[in-house]
């Protein structure tokens, strides 16, 4: 079973995160989907998938119908 | 890793949407003990195909769901510019000597005091006097994302052990431009260097954050867009209290990661 330092995460508490260490992290409530990225030189880096777009953006569309 | 080519069972490569290595951390004496007692060795890493697949009895993924994940393979938007707003001017590479800049707070401290007036937003605007320049920079991306027209939106600041001080700005991978432009090589240069670090995990038309943000040295043509002269400027709310000016460097002309 994986363990809670794996290196492919899809949402939950990340031991990456340095959250509170920096400036410029996203709303915690904006974060859809949570994933790591390990560089061809070996870094890895968190990546955060979130539901803002720019303000000027039109929102995603929603389906119409589904069958 | 074993691979599509050496074993049964794996998705049929059109529903693939993603795919990303998952590498599980194992106690050392894990492996010492498979080792020693003959056991197949574990793989180190396991290759996490990700699909569009879903039960029958569920809803398919839609259109909508598939642009705020990311999914490009789903929705396949391309990769040619399909924007109109100054597309003369964001698809020009200008052809001032570079200048070398500490990071972006020096970038930002040598942009026009005043923003220009009166620049069009059609398709033919092309470079004013204030857009001829190159710069050339060590940075930081904080955040990305994709737009409509196809352009990779990079939110760029300086180094993230300035804390609250660090300052940032709009930089544009641009959608590439057609075979004739001047630009066509080196832009579509600078968009298969992207694609090829993030791989399948390109930003979708939502912003992706990245902890750390990644370092980076770049180069482009100075831009000031007009679009955002009012209403809300670009950026993640965030981020945007760290970006002060709406000028951008648009395109991208040369990108290395991790320098």
């Amino acid at each position: 079973m994986p363990s809670s330092n794996d290196k492919f995460r899809k949402s939950g508490a990340n031991p990456l995160s340095s959250e509170g260490a920096r400036p410029g992290l996203p709303d915690p409530s904006s974060v859809l989907a949570e994933t790591v990225l390990v560089s061809p030189k070996g870094q890895r880096y968190r990546i955060l998938r979130t539901d803002e777009k720019d303000a000027y953006d039109p929102p995603a569309q929603p389906e119409k119908e589904r069958s | 890793m074993h691979t599509a080519e050496n074993r049964i069972a794996l998705p049929d490569p059109a529903s693939i949407v993603g795919e990303t290595e998952f590498t599980p951390s194992r106690r050392a004496t894990s492996a010492a003990a498979a080792a020693g007692s003959g056991a197949a060795a574990l793989p180190a890493r396991y290759r996490v195909i990700t699909t569009n697949e879903v039960d029958a009895y569920e809803a398919p993924l839609t259109a909508a769901e598939a642009e705020i994940f990311g999914l490009n393979r789903v929705k396949s938007p391309g990769d040619n510019f399909k924007g109109t707003a100054r597309k003369t001017a964001k698809l020009s590479v200008s052809k001032a000597p570079v200048q070398d800049f500490q990071d972006i707070s020096s970038v930002l401290a040598a942009l026009p005091a005043k923003d220009p007036k009166n620049v069009s937003d059609g398709p033919d605007s092309g470079r004013i006097a204030d857009e001829e320049r190159n710069i050339r920079v060590r940075a930081f991306i904080y955040a990305a994302s994709r737009e409509a027209d196809n352009d990779f939106h990079l939110i760029v600041g300086d180094d993230p052990n300035k804390g609250e001080e660090v300052k940032m700005m709009t930089m544009e991978i641009s959608g590439i431009p057609p075979k004739k432009a001047a630009s066509f090589a080196d832009l579509k240069s600078v968009r298969d260097t992207y694609k090829s670090f993030f791989k399948s995990n390109l930003p979708g038309f939502s912003y992706d954050f990245y902890d750390p943000p990644i370092p980076i040295e770049v180069e482009g043509s100075l831009f000031f867009d007009a679009s955002h002269d009012h209403g809300t400027p670009p950026g993640p709310s965030k981020l945007r209290p760290h970006m002060p000016r709406i000028w951008e460097l648009h395109p991208i002309s040369r990108i290395v990661f991790e320098p």
